[in-house]
């Protein structure tokens, strides 16, 4: 806000935020009904043994479990591994991309989002699916390449020490279409004559790219940032069907443990206090996440 | 003469071209096999080292495919489902993220946290609580089930909220003193200015939705009720995976979104020149 | 005018009528509905109706897998003429339908029935979720339910209905082995009727049938698999079993596998793959439908099979998913530390299983529903359906008389029921079957050796199962 409030009037003040309760009103109140309610029963689960029917508390029994569990800490490790590896990674990737794409004409600028973002349609399943055909052991593509220079076979997902590294590539490769559409057209939002006024003060490419786009891209690389934190923490759909957390554990990220903990044991207490410990965790990244880069950004 | 080859063919622009083409493919590569598998014979399918292009195409997969009567009517299910919570995400999602992003009020951290927090629990813990409220009310095999809970994600309003935060507020404050209405503002200021983001909304929440595969399995019991994705993972059968078909329906599922891509897209190549008020 | 009056008379006694016959059917007529869930078994009532027609056979789409059950609630509409009787069924497929059920389970809105797995009805049972059929079962019933009504057997009670049953044994491509010339290596014969053989001739077979084709397709002798969606029962554990070795002591509440001849049939994959050279390298990356994809294409000579693989290898050459003259199936048994230990194998049966009940009235109706379904004649029907094993001996008898004759493949699973055992299918084994995976995949590896993988697997479920026991109560 750039007026004060004090040449508004307080009425005014009210006013404007009577207006803005207003319109946050009907999320909030679906929020409560189908966000808030689950997320507050699987609370309270966390303390309990739940059986349908006929619980009991335990109080911190399942904490307790959690933390002496050392395939849960392996999972965390693992959750840890593939989101330093697949989120910075992936952004840069696609800040790259996206400034080269933005710098085209805008047929090719069509052409290219398209290609990045037009395999992210296919269901995450049928993704897997295919992705698995590419790692195959003996008739995969990227063995069948490597074969052409006499190199391999590597076994992408059965290899215990390789496994976990496969599927970041994999998501490094295909997950940036969603990110190089919201900067593209963040970039396309970035006023042109400040570029123009940069080049008249004889500025390079890169230095309009470090001065100019990147500061402006703030709000959209700290949403990138935030959610690709949160997704990538919860990944899921590409363990349960190309890996099934194998081998031996080394693919085993902390969704996929909650969601064997909830339903291969029937365990709901505990997969609740690791979906708390999960949550406390995703939370305090994207605090530091906002605390660093969530200056209001304005031009 | 000579500058403009230069322009157009620096070594700067090679690289460029050489990795969004590089990339591209890979990317590309899981679709043009869904596709191309589609059109193989069903033996063909399982055959390695595999065919890298059917020959000839056969349509035997999609007939098979629309054999199963219902599949029109899963679509139509899946296209009300996805169009309505898609324009009502739009809606809303704007709204409140205008709300966040440019306005002022008490609670406005808390609740953008709040919003936040709630994309931070995995839905396979929260899904049987959900699954308990929508049996309570009474909605299952209704569209209540597949569109209510949907109606407003988290991820709409924090993305709006952070879309919007990058237009200047002098638009705002200006229509203010002309005497604009606050949702007379959000009308005719705020949603021009934020169709580009709209429009990547609108294709991150339809896709999101047409994918969907869990929610909609397990609140829907009767076959007229499904969606496309529950209908297509009816129709294998369980000796053998049959590939052919399973690309046919990943396929056909495609469809939609290449629509929704292509109507969308047209807006957020434009981008929008708002630098005249700064200057 | 006369007309009319007569119109008015008739409108007139129907209005009194009417009401009186609907309440008075009303009251006689108690309603009910019935949820009853069912994993997708087959096609049409009777699964041959498709036979010989072309895949894009619009005729294809008239079959649905509603159709057996519709025709049971139709006859048992008609047993009941006295309830209104709404049996709603719904179709699960067999991997995303076991998600379905949990979510339902866990949330307290379980279907009546469920038609499933053996470990899926232990599962529940051991939660307490079932209802055992003790009190309904007369003698005659458990008689002719003998052959597989244990499998469902938890502290005494009984949870589920012995139906489509059968077991897993391996399979030989006898195409390959002619290929090879080594058909001779393949037991059987007249004096070995089970087809029984020792690790040292399964090795041999498998080496033998190693080799790479002149158009460079490479085949394995033997080949499992250790990802996905592992039950290790099915294809690992007979393996350890051939030594003697059982995952649990005579209680079930106890895992014992970290024994001596645990640990031989345990090295005994491993050096399939990395001393025999006789397996797929890497196979602890491939999953089920891998192996068959490898199977189908002829590059593959021995894997596990089942009482419906021939069945499943007759219909997809007759809709064209596998090319024919590619394989010729030969059931054999799984290898064993002959004589002093005979084969073990996975015995099972897919049944009817009953949620809890909190109406007496419906109970009782629910499970009459369930042993109608499975009763004497109507487990015909996916004996020649589904190809399976029947869940009675007096439909067994049938199916020997008139199904099988002269069916070698049929009459071979029926021999080797004999070696089914209950650790195959014990309550506690779902729960610790992600353990059992990593064992393997930690020893196919050689992150671990077997010993290690086998005391480290021991330890976990041993402790796991304590925490099971306390949790349940």
């Amino acid at each position: 806000m750039h007026i004060s409030k004090k040449s508004i009037g307080i009425w005014k003040v009210i006013k404007q935020e009577k207006s803005g309760y207003l319109f946050v009103l009907v999320p909030l109140s679906l929020f409560v009904l189908f966000g808030i309610v689950p997320i507050i029963w699987s609370l309270v689960l966390s303390f309990m043994q739940y059986f349908p029917g006929r619980s009991y508390w335990v109080g911190l029994g399942n904490f307790k479990d959690m933390i002496e569990d050392d395939i849960f800490w392996k999972s965390v490790k693992n959750t840890f591994v593939y989101t330093l590896g697949t989120v910075p990674g992936g952004l840069c990737a696609a800040l790259v991309l996206s400034n080269f794409i933005s710098a085209r004409q805008r047929k090719v600028q069509v052409f290219f989002k398209s290609a990045f973002y037009l395999p992210m349609v296919a269901s995450g399943a049928i993704l897997s699916l295919i992705w698995m055909w590419l790692f195959h052991p003996f008739f995969g593509l990227f063995n069948y390449m490597l074969s052409l220079v006499e190199a391999g076979p590597v076994f992408w997902l059965g290899d215990p020490r390789i496994a976990l590294f496969s599927l970041m590539f994999m998501m490094l490769v295909t997950g940036q279409g969603a990110s190089i559409i919201l900067l593209c057209a963040a970039m396309g939002n970035i006023p042109q004559p400040l570029y123009e006024a940069a080049r008249i003060d004889g500025s390079t490419k890169w230095s309009e790219f470090w001065h100019i786009t990147l500061p402006l891209l703030k709000p959209t690389i700290l949403y990138l940032l935030i959610m690709g934190t949160i997704g990538s923490f919860q990944i899921f759909t590409q363990v349960f069907i190309m890996t099934q957390g194998g081998p031996n554990y080394a693919t085993s990220t902390l969704v996929y443990l909650i969601f064997t903990t909830a339903f291969n044991r029937f365990n709901f207490g505990k997969a609740s206090s690791e979906a708390l410990f999960l949550f406390a965790l995703i939370m305090t990244l994207a605090y530091i996440q906002y605390k660093f880069l969530g200056g209001e950004v304005e031009y | 003469m000579n500058t403009k080859w230069r322009d157009k063919f620096n070594i700067p622009s090679v690289i460029a071209y050489s990795c969004l083409v590089g990339w591209g493919i890979v990317s590309l590569l899981p679709l043009y096999w869904t596709w191309t598998t589609a059109f193989k014979y069903p033996s063909i399918v399982i055959e390695m080292p595999p065919e890298l292009y059917p020959n000839p195409p056969v349509l035997v997969n999609f007939i098979g495919l629309f054999m199963k009567a219902k599949i029109f009517r899963w679509t139509l299910n899946s296209t009300i489902v996805a169009g309505s919570i898609t324009a009502s995400n739009l809606f809303l999602g704007t709204l409140a993220g205008y709300a966040l992003a440019k306005k002022k009020f008490h609670g406005r951290m808390f609740i953008f946290w709040l919003i936040v927090s709630m994309m931070m629990v995995p839905y396979q813990i929260t899904i049987v609580p959900l699954y308990i409220i929508i049996n309570r009310l009474n909605w299952t095999s209704t569209y209540w089930a597949l569109i209510v809970p949907g109606l407003s994600f988290p991820f709409s309003i924090f993305l709006m909220k952070q879309y919007l935060q990058t237009l200047p507020s002098e638009l705002m404050d200006a229509a203010r003193i002309d005497g604009c209405s606050e949702f007379g503002i959000f009308l005719r200021i705020i949603i021009p200015l934020a169709k580009s983001g709209m429009a990547v909304l609108s294709i991150f929440i339809f896709m999101g939705t047409w994918n969907d595969f869990l929610w909609p399995l397990i609140v829907t019991n009767k076959e007229i009720m499904f969606t496309l994705q529950v209908g297509l993972s009816t129709i294998q059968t369980v000796f053998y995976r049959d590939y052919g078909l399973l690309m046919a329906g990943a396929a056909y599922s495609t469809i939609p979104m290449f629509i929704v891509f292509f109507l969308a897209q047209k807006y957020f190549v434009k981008g929008i020149t708002i630098g005249a008020l700064k200057g | 005018m006369k007309k009319v009056k007569k119109f008015l008379i008739i409108l007139s006694v129907m209005c009194m009528v009417v009401p009186l016959v609907s309440t008075d059917l009303a009251l006689a007529k108690r309603s009910m509905t019935i949820t009853w869930w069912t994993q997708d078994w087959w096609q049409g009532v009777t699964g041959q109706e498709m036979l010989g027609m072309s895949l894009d056979d619009p005729r294809r789409a008239e079959y649905t897998g509603h159709d057996w059950p519709n025709k049971i609630i139709k006859e048992f509409q008609q047993l009941h003429p006295e309830l209104d009787l709404n049996i709603e069924v719904e179709l699960l497929d067999w991997t995303t339908g076991y998600r379905k059920l949990d979510i339902a389970v866990a949330a307290g809105y379980p279907p009546d029935i469920m038609v499933s797995t053996t470990a899926t009805a232990l599962k529940f049972a051991t939660y307490g979720m079932l209802e055992p059929f003790d009190p309904y079962l007369t003698e005659e019933d458990i008689e002719d339910y003998s052959l597989f009504l244990k499998l469902g057997e938890v502290d005494g009670k009984h949870y589920l209905l012995p139906w489509a049953s059968g077991g897993r044994t391996m399979l030989a491509n006898k195409k390959i082995f002619e290929e090879t010339g080594t058909v001779n290596l393949l037991p059987g014969g007249a004096n070995n009727p089970d087809r029984l053989w020792t690790y040292e001739d399964f090795a041999i077979a498998a080496q033998k049938n190693t080799f790479t084709r002149s158009n460079g397709e490479k085949v394995y002798g033997f080949g499992t698999y250790f990802a996905g969606e592992l039950a290790p029962e099915h294809n690992e554990l007979p393996f350890l079993w051939g030594y003697g070795a059982r995952v649990f002591d005579d209680t079930g509440k106890k895992v014992i596998l970290n024994s001596e001849a645990g640990v031989k049939g345990l090295q005994f994959l491993v050096d399939m793959e990395y001393k025999y050279k006789a397996m797929p390298p890497g196979s602890v990356g491939l999953r089920g439908q891998d192996i068959q994809d490898l199977w189908h294409a002829g590059g593959v000579s021995m894997i596990m099979g089942n009482t419906g693989s021939e069945f499943a290898l007759a219909k997809g050459l007759d809709e064209g998913t596998i090319k024919p003259g590619v394989i010729e199936i030969y059931p054999l048994m799984f290898p064993s530390d002959l004589p002093e230990h005979k084969p073990a194998v996975f015995v099972a049966t897919d049944a009817p299983m009953v949620f809890k009940q909190t109406d007496e009235e419906k109970r009782a109706i629910v499970v009459e529903l369930v042993i109608y379904m499975t009763n004497t004649v109507n487990q015909r029907d996916h004996v020649t359906a589904w190809g399976s094993l029947p869940g009675r001996i007096s439909t067994l008898e049938w199916a020997k008389e008139y199904v099988w004759q002269g069916n070698t493949y049929k009459e071979y699973f029926m021999r080797v029921l004999k070696y089914g055992i209950k650790d195959a299918v014990q309550e506690h084994m779902v729960s610790i079957r992600d353990l059992l995976t990593s064992m393997f995949q930690a020893a196919q590896t050689q992150q671990m050796s077997p010993k290690e993988a086998l005391d480290d697997f021991a330890k976990r479920a041993n402790e796991h199962l304590e925490k099971e026991a306390e949790r349940i109560k």
